[in-house]
């Protein structure tokens, strides 16, 4: 190795350390990293601790949100998680990702109509979503509202035929609409592609 | 135990036309005795209000332990979280009926039916529905839309033998006999157990009737018309309820006087009536012939034909018309009428009929007519007892009582009438009758018109399937 060689050698590294040192100043960062380990660990409540106080603006601020929103479900906090997300809404509002993390918590606190009108301001960002379609359509169900329930399973065994818990949905919405026989249909296609599916199981026997 | 408190809508029961938004909020209290199943259940739907499952949960887990109202309130709940669907529909049915309220049980039972016109589960609610219907609704309205739901619920699931169960009691209910017979034998060949019964009762056999009548009449006010009195016997053959046919025998005998009040001649008839009929499920005709001898100041000889039809859907609607023929004339008839069911033991019943003799010249009778008369009639059944009343009014002519056949030979007219009748069913078959008629001479001019026949007779049915 010639001095010019080692000398860039050196620069680099030096560059490097300093770069180095300047990500581990960063509080977001670090915090951040420390609650994915915590969150590894299954400590919910400690990952969701250690956002506590940081200070954030722009990105870094919407990231911020997002990761409590998230902890904050995983933490059975879904007021919180809630809140958390909505914030995360209106820093990136064009963004999908607090939109669907949001209707996590609406489901679970069971608030069936916001959770529907959270799957359908994802489904203005990206239509045909999988996971915007499928959790506004158990959402439906968890209303008692059939009919639509169903037409949401039905476009989207449409659009994954082979999706054996969109079929069984669509069984479970039919059945409860009274349309025992197309709810049979629904329930037997299900077990047809996933013979040990429990819920297309009951679903068929419940159907006879 | 603790008393739970639940926010249950007050609006409720107008669920399917309110919104989320619309509710209204009432607290209620956990019914005495809850289970700790319950009061969970009441705490998962108030703390998770726009959950369906949760309501649902709670009406089920409450008409578990018998707590109606709360059960009907939680449904009434999830039908406006869900906006109401089959489900909630069928789920109010059995505890609307069980509380009472029959109105919101058949509004949820249409509801389900409307929703789910292919399902059987729907008009087997709907038929449960008119099976329990309260005792103001006519029977036979009641039973028609319960035969009418089962026949449907059959349709659409054929191979269930219970349902064919139900459909053969429904249809005897509704006097269709071949009918119920089908759906029993259906029911039997699927190996169901409740056919046997039901095929039992549905076997066609003979029945044999016997009875005698009698009847005593006077025209106290009449100078010329005395008393008398009257004895008929019938006899009269059913297959089942489908095929009867009947002869019926009289002999009446009033005595007169002439115009100075002694004794003139006796009056004196002798009939002979002949029926046959056919009924079905409401619907059915019948044919009448008559032939007697009447002994007067002069000898005349009678004869009569007659048909009656009728049809029910609802309420049963008759058609009659006869033709008698006497040596001094020809009178024509005609009537029609309904019968309407107020109540499970009340039925009205109204016609308006047309009687007219045309004379035969140089016989001694004068042409009398058209004559207009309309019946109102009022009929009660309570167990084993019937009574009626009612009244005609207006004016007949030798009028031929299709119902109770016989030659009212007057010469002249007759007008308005009233009557009342009993029967009761002594022992299983054997029947008593009783019945007295106030009957007007038209035109006789006299203060008090009046003619009073008082009746009673027994019927004793034998063999076939009694009702």
């Amino acid at each position: 190795m010639n001095n010019t060689t080692r000398f860039a050698c050196v620069i680099g590294l030096i560059l490097s350390l300093g770069a180095s040192a300047a990500l581990a100043a960063d509080p977001l960062s670090d915090r951040l990293q420390r609650s994915y380990e915590l969150e590894g660990e299954g400590s919910y409540a400690a990952a969701l601790a250690q956002l506590e106080g940081v200070r954030a603006e722009g990105d870094g601020a919407y990231v911020l949100l997002l990761r409590q929103g998230w902890l904050s479900y995983l933490a059975g906090s879904h007021a919180d998680a809630v809140h958390a997300y909505r914030g995360a809404i209106s820093q990136a509002p064009g963004a999908v990702e607090p939109l669907l993390g949001l209707t996590l918590p609406l489901m679970a606190s069971k608030r069936w109509s916001e959770a529907v009108n959270a799957c359908d301001a994802v489904l203005a960002v990206a239509p045909g979503h999988y996971l915007a379609l499928s959790r506004r359509a158990l959402s439906l169900y968890s209303q008692g509202r059939f009919s639509q329930a169903a037409i949401a399973y039905a476009a989207l065994v449409q659009h994954y035929p082979s999706d054996v818990d969109m079929l069984a949905g669509l069984g479970w919405a039919r059945l409860k609409e009274g349309r025992s026989g197309e709810a049979r249909d629904a329930f037997s296609r299900a077990l047809r592609y996933a013979p040990n599916h429990a819920l297309a199981q009951e679903g068929l026997n419940a159907a006879w | 135990m603790e008393r739970k408190r639940l926010i249950i809508p007050l609006l409720a029961a107008l669920s399917l036309c309110s919104s989320a938004g619309m509710a209204a909020p009432l607290v209620g209290a956990a019914p005495e005795g809850a289970s700790q199943a319950l009061v969970e259940a009441m705490d998962a739907a108030e703390h998770s209000p726009e959950d369906y499952a949760a309501m649902t949960a709670l009406a089920r887990q409450a008409r578990a332990e018998g707590h109606l109202e709360l059960c009907l309130d939680a449904w009434a709940e999830a039908e406006r979280i869900s906006g109401g669907n089959f489900e909630t529909a069928a789920g109010q049915v059995e505890p609307a009926l069980a509380h009472g309220d029959h109105r919101l049980a058949r509004r949820a039972a249409s509801e389900a039916v409307a929703l789910a016109p292919d399902n059987a589960a729907a008009h087997l609610l709907m038929a449960e529905v008119w099976y329990q219907a309260p005792p103001a609704v006519p029977r036979a309205l009641s039973h028609a839309k319960w035969e009418n739901a089962l026949a449907t619920a059959a349709e659409l699931r054929p191979d269930d033998v219970a349902v064919q169960c139900h459909l053969g009691w429904a249809r005897l209910a509704v006097g269709d006999r071949l009918g119920a017979r089908r759906a029993f034998v259906n029911a039997y060949d699927g190996g169901a157990p409740c056919a046997s019964e039901g095929l039992a009762e549905t076997e066609a056999a003979w029945s044999s009737t016997g009875g005698v009548y009698t009847s005593v009449l006077a025209y106290p006010t009449d100078a010329n018309l005395g008393s008398g009195a009257s004895l008929a016997a019938t006899g009269s053959a059913s297959y089942g309820d489908l095929v009867t046919v009947e002869i019926l025998g009289r002999k009446s005998h009033l005595n007169t006087f002439d115009d100075r009040g002694f004794d003139a001649f006796d009056l004196s008839q002798s009939e002979l009536w002949g029926r046959a009929r056919l009924s079905h499920r409401g619907h059915g005709a019948e044919l009448l012939l008559g032939t007697g001898t009447l002994t007067g100041d002069t000898l005349q000889n009678a004869s009569a034909i007659g048909g009656r039809a009728w049809f029910t859907r609802g309420v049963t609607l008759w058609g009659e018309a006869a033709r008698s023929t006497y040596t001094d004339g020809v009178n024509t008839q005609a009537a029609v009428g309904v019968s309407i069911p107020l109540a499970t033991h009340l039925r009205f019943d109204a016609g308006l009929s047309r009687t007219e003799l045309r004379a035969t010249p140089g016989m001694g009778a004068e042409s009398s007519g058209p004559h207009l008369s309309a019946l109102l009639a009022l009929t009660a059944t309570y167990s084993r007892l019937t009574l009626s009343g009612g009244v005609r009014l207006g004016e007949e002519v030798r009028p031929i009582r299709l119902m109770e056949p016989g030659f009212w030979n007057l010469d002249g007219s007759i007008g308005s009438s009233a009557f009342v009748r009993a029967a009761v069913e002594v022992q299983e078959g054997a029947r008593i009758y009783a019945g007295y008629d106030l009957v007007a001479e038209e035109n006789s001019g006299l203060a008090t018109p009046w003619g009073h026949v008082v009746s009673i007779g027994l019927e004793k049915t034998i063999g076939g399937r009694l009702p």
